[in-house]
């Protein structure tokens, strides 16, 4: 595509920017785009800045929440807005409203890796299998998730879900 | 030779890979909450259970500005640390491969760096970097979330992967658009390494890995390995049909580049950085040929502002170009026989 300033060079950058409500893009070459920078003070980059991922999974949550840490004082409205957690055990405490947001920005709510040798003594078998067997679905390795979900459900006393 | 001066696998379009291990201590807020004497707390803990790595330890309030904006440069520190006050400090290894940022977000950073394409075994690094400073820490660590850090980006392995990637063609083809769109999609991001916005001077971009929950360390690695090196194969191609299709125009494009480098006599961090990417082209297709690449790495670091402004006694803008110009000059011409 040429660049729509000069129209002598190819465009190379894309600008976007939003007037009332309509979005308006420019494809600009890097000779032009300097030039037409002030013209659009809010260049869009596809660089998505980490504040902007939070603000759209969790700010503005019609889900209003009084939740808070009893450890470091932080409420969930706290962490909506700032999109920071005030101590590790916020996961704890905000655990049941954080699986679905987390969902949303990695595509899974459950960890699969590297476990701490002591902090993950801890952990327990039945947690460790269930990471095992969310990893073996991913990897579509069903044979062996069959075999690890038998095994959860052995541990679990045969509780059928 | 230093990381950021070396020149590893791949090393025509990647310039330098890193893995970065997020952790947090338990029993402590995140750096954000932390009290003046809980930040003391967290670096003291820290520093000592990093003593068998023997990593030297220099905290950011008895650190100028000018040396952390050095330290940006080498990419040793975040831009975080560059302005942060408070209790903050890093740990570096002497050859400035291992750098652990202290208190930044998270409680600790373990970063790992090396020239080329090379992020298993910068992985297997920082992992075992993060074995010795478990031997002492309790770290917090969530059985359904994994690795609890204080952005819920981080959370799960905590590992951010990257390599800096060298795309003049790519850039230059407009072909980076679809690029930019395209990782999104795949769970990566792209950045300029220099300048903000849309725009990469110097054609160098950082390729990182965005999820770390529900998928394994090695995984992420593989993944963003197989990425670039399908970019590092399609700005190849496109390199080589430039050449082919237009060989005396590039050809020429790169000499002036090198005519204005070795004997401007102002230069912005800016146009150097533009002109060095062409060198560096010209240098891997073959058309400059008496110039090894790693004194473009060198130039790139010593062409840096702050690297620049520390050196200059009369610290204003002119007098920074003009220094710059004399030490590019001098570096280029010191290597002619
Ligand atoms: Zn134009
Ligand atoms: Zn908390």
């Amino acid at each position: 595509m040429l660049c729509q300033n000069c129209k002598e060079r190819q465009a190379t950058v894309r600008f976007t920017k939003v007037i009332n409500g309509v979005k308006t893009d420019m494809h600009l070459c890097e000779k032009c785009a300097p030039l037409m920078k002030h013209e659009f003070p809010a260049i869009k980059s596809f660089d998505i800045t980490v504040s902007d991922i939070i603000n759209s999974f969790f700010g503005g949550s019609s889900v209003f929440s009084t939740t808070t840490c009893d450890s470091c004082g932080a409420s969930f409205d706290d962490f909506s807005k700032t999109g920071k957690f005030g101590c590790p055990e916020c996961y704890n405490a905000f655990s049941s409203q954080l699986a679905s947001p987390l969902k949303r920005i990695h595509g899974n709510d459950r960890h699969i890796g590297k476990i701490p040798k002591r902090a993950g003594d801890g952990v327990s078998k039945i947690t460790q299998l269930k990471n095992r067997l969310a990893e073996a679905i991913a990897k579509e390795d069903f044979e062996n998730a069959a075999t690890i979900r038998d095994e959860i459900r052995r541990l679990e006393g045969g509780k059928e879900q | 030779m230093r990381w950021y001066i070396d020149s590893g696998p791949e090393g025509d379009i990647v310039i330098s890979s890193r893995v970065r291990l997020a952790r947090n201590i338990k029993g402590y807020p995140f750096a954000n909450r932390l009290t003046d004497a809980g930040g003391k707390e967290v670096l003291e803990r820290c520093k000592e259970a990093a003593q068998p790595l023997r990593l030297k330890y220099i905290t950011m309030d008895e650190t100028p500005a000018i040396k952390r904006q050095m330290l940006l440069e080498r990419h040793l520190i975040s831009p975080e640390m560059l302005v942060a006050t408070g209790n903050k400090a890093l740990l570096l290894s002497e050859d400035e491969q291992i750098s652990i940022l202290l208190c930044e977000e998270d409680h600790i950073r373990i970063q790992c760096m090396s020239s080329g394409l090379n992020l298993h075994e910068m992985y297997q690094l920082a992992d075992k970097v993060d074995d010795v400073l478990e031997e002492r820490l309790d770290y917090s660590f969530n059985p359904q979330f994994g690795y609890t850090t204080c952005c819920p980006t981080n959370t799960g392995t905590g590992l951010r992967a990257s390599c800096m990637l060298h795309l003049p063609a790519i850039t230059s083809t407009g072909y980076i658009d679809t690029l930019l769109a395209t990782v999104g999609k795949l769970g990566m991001t792209v950045r300029g390494v220099y300048g903000e916005g849309t725009r990469a001077k110097g054609n160098m971009y950082q390729l990182s890995n965005q999820i770390t929950l529900g998928i394994s360390e090695q995984d992420s690695i593989k993944r963003l390995e197989e990425l670039v090196k399908m970019i590092a194969e399609k700005e190849r191609s496109i390199r080589a049909s430039m050449k082919k299709e237009n060989g005396d125009k590039l050809a020429d494009m790169i000499w002036r580049s090198y005519g204005l480098l070795t004997n401007a006599r102002l230069l912005t961090s800016e146009e150097a950085y533009q002109l060095i990417s062409d060198i560096r082209l010209g240098i891997n297709l073959g058309v400059i040929t008496n110039l090894p690449i790693e004194t473009l790495n060198e130039l790139t670091i010593i062409a840096g502002p702050a690297h620049i402004a520390e050196k200059c006694v009369e610290n204003t803008r002119l007098n920074r170009d003009k220094l710059r110009a004399l030490v590019v000059r001098e570096k280029l011409n010191s290597r002619k026989d």
